[in-house]
């Protein structure tokens, strides 16, 4: 089930809402484990089992690093749970690169598994990980409770886009956790507009990607725009469905981290990447780049951290090349800034430093959006004109103009803009008052428009599903 | 500390609209179809335990949802009303308006159909009609009219009709875009009217070698309120179409009927104009083989038309100068098997296709 559907909205999130606050606060955890379980089931019915399993898992790991703490075995035990995580992870999702590239390779004719992606294995996989790693650091203390256990697992708000919440983050809210009316308007606020961000913003502008993949000419402009198209259209989507997933976690009582931060509008790669996916940025860190050395080392070995964090970092996105090519793009780049750019790149003029990040950000998801490397690199060409296209159709020319309008929105509502602007204005007590009546129909008036939109067309597809 | 006012009120307020929705959309019954849509709509899929495990089922399910979702048309209405005037696209769905008009892109040009649909013609000519007089003519769409000047992606309407050239050598082309104009098409459907077709018909008997009987047409038969397959696509207020059904003495002397089956048929069948797609006045509907013989023709002609719907309105017209006119769909019949229904001797031959059929040309056979 997907949060921006018919059938979550009017069946699934009000019924939950109902039995939630109906039940005692002791079966808090188990209704929500129930509707999780059963959002995941409307998706993905086969793959249940997968999740309760790796939810398992992450329960018998954690209690048996705990039971074994200061013996060879703990250390046995954090391997297995990893060996079993990253297993799933493999062959569901990497099994089949892997035979395709070793088919390449050793001219082989190995056949592909048939296997279908689980939707939000890599999320639940990494949060399932942080735990049993935690654990076993004994950074934090290991859950008994396994039905609680594998309600952080299913969670639903986060359980397959993410944040990434670590155990650690939420583990004193599934334990016990307040509820407010305040907590839900929050809620509802950044549901609300996370709803907003992707069926009005995001599936709009996805729309301008089809009518390029599907263009009669191509042509420099329509490389252009379907560039700028996808790299907003991948923010609001990803961004919203955070929104959405924070928001609803807030209406239960639970305080998800923040998974972005007006990304667009940092002045280096680095700043970028502390604004994007923060909680998988996070997770790389906590788990793969500090236990490698992180950047207390001689360059050589902060080169190679870099480079494996990032390597992951693509991969973790997608089991193609296409990923990992932007993955170690990103590396190289934070890379160049560290060891080459150092404190000078504030000395850079403030456009330009924009201007490059938005350029390399851009030509990364030129990337990141092909169907494959090849494709990738010819549409980059494309849009520097290598391929000998014109320069504009009539076709690209009534894209930019039909799309213009919600591009420009999309450009400006990337800023803290809007959301400061918002928030200067919350400051005057007239619209304080004001607000006490505006609010409750403007999010009533927002569910409406994605209503309308959702009726209208059937798609809806969240692109980190595929991940 | 005291709670806000709107902290209550947002959870109130936007709880109580989700649970209103669902407490709507669980009481409203099902539709059966949707007459704007002019489409049936899916109904509750049934369960069984089957159904547990395939993630198809909870696909249709929301299929279902948004087919029986309460005030849907409205609901679409809505959405079109924010893209036009909130994002200000110059389209919906490839729906868009020009002067009251609503038109659908139809773009890009797909050349293979072309090339199909000139292929196929060439191998009906080779197959069935040696040494008949064979014509053949392309009705523009909409589009042609406005979409260059307004800045709409359109099909290179030259180009396309260079491929049909190029395919087809056993007949004579006639150039009938200068017979209509978009005024003569009905505003919410892509269909021309047939008050609108006078033109075109002038032309074709001047190609075809025929001399028009002089008798004006009257109204027979007036129809308002007409929503054309746009209307509701476009989920936008529009004003709606008169369908107007021409006739004369002539005409009115013509008799219709089915050759595979040999039934009657009317030309017009009136009582089409109040079901879901009111165009099926011409003779009840698009079916596969229709022949219309005119007892007061003066002549001994007789013209086969191979077509798509935008003939059927033309047909009664043009009947008007032979003595039978028989009108033949691709689309329901293969050209394999004519030779059952049909005496190919030395008729009159004319293929008229629309441009939409044209540049989807693989539903011909």
């Amino acid at each position: 089930m997907v949060f921006s559907s018919v059938n979550f909205l009017y069946y699934f999130l009000p019924l939950l809402l109902i039995v939630y606050f109906a039940v005692p606060s002791r079966a808090k955890n188990l209704v929500l484990f129930v509707f999780s379980i059963a959002f995941y089931f409307y998706g993905e019915p086969l793959y249940t089992v997968l999740l309760i399993g790796a939810s398992l898992s992450g329960y018998v790991h954690g209690r048996l690093i705990d039971y074994y703490r200061g013996t060879p075995r703990a250390k046995g035990f954090l391997i297995s749970s990893i060996v079993v995580g990253i297993g799933l992870l493999g062959f569901f999702k990497y099994a089949n690169f892997f035979i395709e590239n070793i088919n390449v390779i050793f001219d082989s004719q190995l056949g592909l598994l048939r296997v279908i992606l689980p939707i939000g294995i890599s999320f639940y996989t990494f949060q399932v990980l942080s735990y049993t790693i935690d654990v076993y650091r004994g950074e934090v203390a290991v859950h008994r409770n396994a039905l609680d256990f594998m309600t952080y697992v299913a969670l639903f708000p986060q359980l397959i886009a993410g944040p990434i919440v670590r155990y650690e983050t939420i583990e004193h809210q599934l334990k016990g956790r307040t509820h407010s009316f305040s907590d839900l308007y929050y809620g509802i606020r950044r549901f609300a507009v996370g709803l907003g961000k992707k069926v009005l913003i995001a599936n709009t502008l996805a729309e301008v990607v089809v009518h390029f993949n599907h263009a009669d000419q191509a042509s420099i402009l329509f490389y252009w725009l379907a560039a700028i198209a996808f790299m907003l259209q991948i923010y609001y989507d990803f961004s919203g469905y955070s929104d959405m997933a924070i928001g609803l976690g807030r209406m239960f009582g639970f305080r998800f981290p923040e998974n972005f931060n007006y990304p667009y509008v940092a002045k280096s790669v680095t700043e970028f990447w502390r604004r994007w996916h923060i909680s998988l940025g996070m997770w790389f860190r906590r788990y793969v780049y500090i236990p490698l050395g992180g950047n207390r080392v001689n360059v050589l070995k902060l080169l190679r951290n870099i480079l494996i964090v990032w390597f992951l970092t693509g991969f973790w996105h997608g089991a193609a090349w296409n990923f990992i090519v932007w993955g170690v793009l990103y590396g190289v780049l934070l890379l160049f800034e560290k060891l080459v750019l150092k404190e000078n790149i504030s000395r850079i003029p403030v456009p330009l430093r924009h201007g490059y990040v938005l350029f390399v950000v851009l030509i990364g998801f030129v990337l990141f959006n092909a169907g494959s490397l090849s494709e990738g690199l010819e549409n980059i060409q494309g849009m520097f004109g290598l391929l000998g296209v014109p320069l504009a159709t009539g076709e690209s020319i009534y894209y930019l103009r039909s799309y213009g309008v919600v591009i420009l929105l999309a450009c400006i509502g990337s800023t803290p803009l809007i959301a400061n602007t918002v928030k200067g204005l919350r400051n005057h007590a007239f619209m304080i008052r004001l607000s006490d009546y505006l609010e409750p129909a403007a999010y009533v008036f927002l569910i409406v428009m994605v209503t309308a939109n959702l009726v209208d067309g059937s798609f809806n597809p969240f692109i980190y599903f595929r991940f | 500390m005291k709670t806000p006012f709107k902290h209550i009120a947002v959870p109130v307020v936007f709880i109580g609209f989700l649970l209103l929705g669902m407490a709507v959309n669980i009481i409203t019954p099902a539709r059966e179809l949707s007459e704007v849509e002019r489409r049936p709509l899916i109904q509750f899929p049934s369960w069984s335990f089957d159904t547990l495990f395939d993630s198809e089922y909870y696909a249709s399910l929301e299929k279902y949802a948004l087919d029986q979702f309460v005030l849907r048309d409205r609901m679409r209405s809505i959405n079109a009303h924010t893209r036009r005037h909130l994002f200000f696209q110059r389209d919906v769905n490839d729906i868009y308006l020009i002067d009251d008009h609503i038109l659908s892109m139809e773009y890009p040009l797909n050349e293979s159909s072309i090339i199909h649909a000139g292929t196929l013609i060439e191998t009906i000519i080779d197959n069935h009609l040696n040494g008949h007089d064979i014509h053949y003519g392309v009705i523009p769409d909409k589009n042609y009219f406005v979409a260059p000047q307004n800045g709409y992606p359109h099909i290179d309407y030259r180009h396309m009709i260079e491929l049909l050239h190029a395919h087809i050598e056993g007949a004579e082309y006639i150039d009938l875009k200068d017979t209509i104009e978009l005024d003569d098409f009905f505003r919410t459907d892509h269909h021309l009217r047939q008050d609108g077709l006078i033109n075109m018909r002038s032309v074709l008997f001047e190609h075809l070698g025929i001399n028009p009987p002089d008798a004006p047409h009257r109204i027979h038969h007036e129809h308002a309120g007409f929503k054309g397959s746009y209307y509701g696509q476009a989920a936008l207020p529009v004003n709606k179409d008169t369908i107007r059904l021409l006739s004369n003495d002539m005409i009115d002397a013509m008799h219709a009927y089915d050759p595979t089956s040999g039934e009657t048929v009317d030309i017009y069948d009136l009582e089409a104009l109040n079901g879901i797609d009111p165009y099926n006045v011409f003779f009840g509907g698009q079916h596969a083989i229709r022949r219309i013989e005119n007892p007061n023709a003066t002549n001994d002609e007789d013209l086969v038309i191979f077509g798509d719907s935008y003939s059927t309105a033309l047909a009664p017209l043009l009947a008007e100068g032979y003595r039978s006119l028989t009108l033949i769909d691709l689309r329901f019949v293969s050209h394999e098997t004519l030779d059952q229904h049909i005496d190919f001797t030395d008729q009159t031959v004319l293929f008229l296709y629309s441009v939409p059929i044209l540049n989807d040309s693989y539903m011909l056979s």
